[in-house]
């Protein structure tokens, strides 16, 4: 267990929360906005280049977090397009996240049967 | 009542002064917590795989298919609503995604 | 029915509210009225399949539950009005569709209940039926799924987000009888403050209050004073606030007898409902035991109860529109 690179990861993680909490708090852009503006600005990273930095820095701390989602999909894209040609760019992304998509429709759907929709408690 | 732009823009103004803002310190703090826990497991889980010998892609995919598994499970338990009510934009993980889907899901059941 | 000034009505003849009836849900149960509903239920399915469905138990047990404690029959009932919050208005009219009286289904957002009562009264006195009943509804749960996120999602809500209140109130209105009497009845105008902050409701809806209210004032001669108390619908903490400056900027001071039903049926610092309580339900319920019973007892002998409603859905929301409010005012006297 490399626990340094579990404290890195804690920190680095925490931090991206930390810029969305404040997102949420101060400026009136939705929760589905800054998603959205997450996934878009961990795809313009990772396709520069510059995302795999984080990544080595902080291992998970910067792949859980939805940037680390938009760092996959340009990834992906980008290594398919040199397999495949132009016709990758549409493949690779959703390739890459595949395995992230399908484990969130199927766990997704299990959840729903075995349980029902409540009220949150507070 | 004034109908102008300029009488709108002023009582959006008193309104802004009148709202009590969020405990933004309190929320960043609870955010970092459980964002930063969070990280931290699925970086304990891509460790234990690594150990296994498996390759680092696999062990990063290991991670995000484990992670949508928990918080679809709690999902189901009905705790991890309560989590997000705590940890804020801790929701700012792929975990979300999952969230969003089950609740779908689970209105067309 | 003679109209007075702008925007005002004065009944003729006498309008009695004959019975009122109210039922709320557990979060409600653990508030502060809880004594004042008729019934309280500790789960918000109520045993139904889906909360639409259960929303439209609560119409329905309240409708039935105000024509029993009138005392009339069923089919004596010349007019029902009614609305909720859900698309199309669909939990009111599933409801209420087995008592088989005319129905009219109506949409006020948060301002329904007195925009039924002032239909019912005007149908009254314009001599077109002797009993009305007007109800409405509002679900928690229903409302959330319909206008915000899902429940699972686990959102933060901000200090000035509401609490969609889960209870239904229901009114039989009858010609004469001994009171309470609906006395006057200023319909409100449709008011765009500017708003777009969906969740701000209190905000976007005073500027329509305070339409009303001075619109009111101003056609009846008449002063704060004159009421005993002055209720608004769901304005919440925030929207009390700002009614209670901008009014007294118009020159009516409200500070000393007036209220809202959406911080009554709450307990802010137990609860964690933030702004109050809001929908279409909270004014019902809250009229219905609360305000009613002290009518009834004499406590209150004059009230001025106005309702709110934003005039919003969950696409105008996202279109990056702004959020109308309206308010219907109605004076009762014993």
């Amino acid at each position: 267990m490399d626990w340094f690179m579990i404290l890195k990861a804690f920190l680095v993680g925490g931090a991206i929360c930390v810029i969305g909490q404040i997102l949420i708090d101060k400026t009136k852009l939705t929760p589905a906005r800054i998603l959205v503006a997450f996934v878009t600005l961990g795809a313009i990273l990772g396709g520069l280049g510059i995302y795999q930095y984080l990544i080595d820095f902080a291992g998970c701390g910067a792949t859980v977090p939805l940037t680390g989602f938009g760092n996959l999909l340009s990834k992906g894209a980008i290594s398919e397009v040199k397999d495949s040609g132009f016709i990758g760019a549409f493949i690779g992304g959703v390739k890459a996240a595949s395995a992230g998509i399908a484990s969130a429709v199927f766990f997704g759907y299990i959840a729903s049967l075995i349980s029902k929709p409540k009220i949150k408690k507070q | 009542m004034e109908d102008s732009l300029e009488s709108k823009v002023a009582y959006q103004k008193y309104v802004d002064e009148k709202t009590p803002n969020s405990p933004t310190l309190k929320n960043c703090f609870c955010a970092f917590l459980v964002g930063g826990f969070i990280c931290a497991l699925g970086q304990v889980i891509f460790e234990y795989s690594k150990s296994r010998g498996i390759d680092e892609t696999t062990c990063y995919t290991i991670v995000s298919v484990s992670l949508i598994f928990l918080s679809s499970f709690l999902t189901a338990l009905n705790i991890f609503n309560r989590i997000g009510k705590f940890a804020g934009a801790r929701l700012f993980n792929s975990n979300n995604r999952l969230c969003k889907f089950n609740c779908v899901t689970s209105y067309g059941i | 029915m003679k109209k007075i000034g702008k925007q005002t009505y004065k009944i003729d003849g006498d309008v009695s509210i004959l019975s009122t009836a109210c039922i709320a849900g557990p979060k409600e149960k653990a508030g502060p009225l809880s004594k004042f509903f008729d019934q309280t239920v500790d789960d918000e399915f109520w045993g139904e399949e889906t909360w639409e469905k259960a929303e439209s138990k609560f119409i329905k047990e309240t409708a039935e539950l105000a024509i029993n404690k009138s005392g009339l029959p069923t089919n004596s009932i010349d007019f029902c009005f009614a609305g909720d919050l859900i698309n199309q208005c669909t939990t009111s009219s599933f409801g209420l569709m087995n008592l088989n009286i005319p129905y009219f289904g109506v949409f006020g957002a948060c301002s329904t209940f007195v925009e039924t009562n002032l239909l019912g009264s005007s149908m009254i006195d314009g001599g077109f039926a002797q009993n009305v009943l007007c109800a409405c509804s509002s679900h928690f749960c229903s409302a959330e799924k319909q206008f915000r996120f899902p429940l699972e999602l686990g959102n933060q809500r901000p200090p000035s987000a509401q609490w969609t209140v889960t209870a239904a109130g229901a009114s039989v209105l009858i010609k004469d009888g001994n009171g309470p009497f609906i006395r006057t009845l200023t319909p409100g105008k449709i008011v765009d403050m500017g708003i777009k902050d969906a969740a701000n409701m209190g905000a976007a809806m005073a500027g329509a209050a305070l339409d009303t209210l001075v619109t009111h004032f101003n056609d009846t001669g008449r002063t704060p004073d004159y009421y005993d108390m002055i209720f608004t619908g769901d304005l919440g903490y925030i929207g009390k606030d700002i009614l209670i400056d901008l009014s007294r900027e118009s020159g009516f001071d409200i500070s000393n007898n007036y209220d809202d039903c959406g911080v009554l049926i709450f307990d802010k610092k137990t609860q964690d409902t933030h702004s109050g309580g809001s929908g279409c339900g909270c004014v019902a319920s809250v009229f219905g035991g609360y305000i009613y019973n002290q009518l009834k007892s004499g406590q209150l002998k004059k009230i001025l109860l106005i309702a709110t409603g934003a005039l919003t859905n969950a696409l105008t929301t996202q279109q990056g529109q702004t959020i109308p409010g309206i308010a219907h005012a109605i004076s009762i006297e014993v």
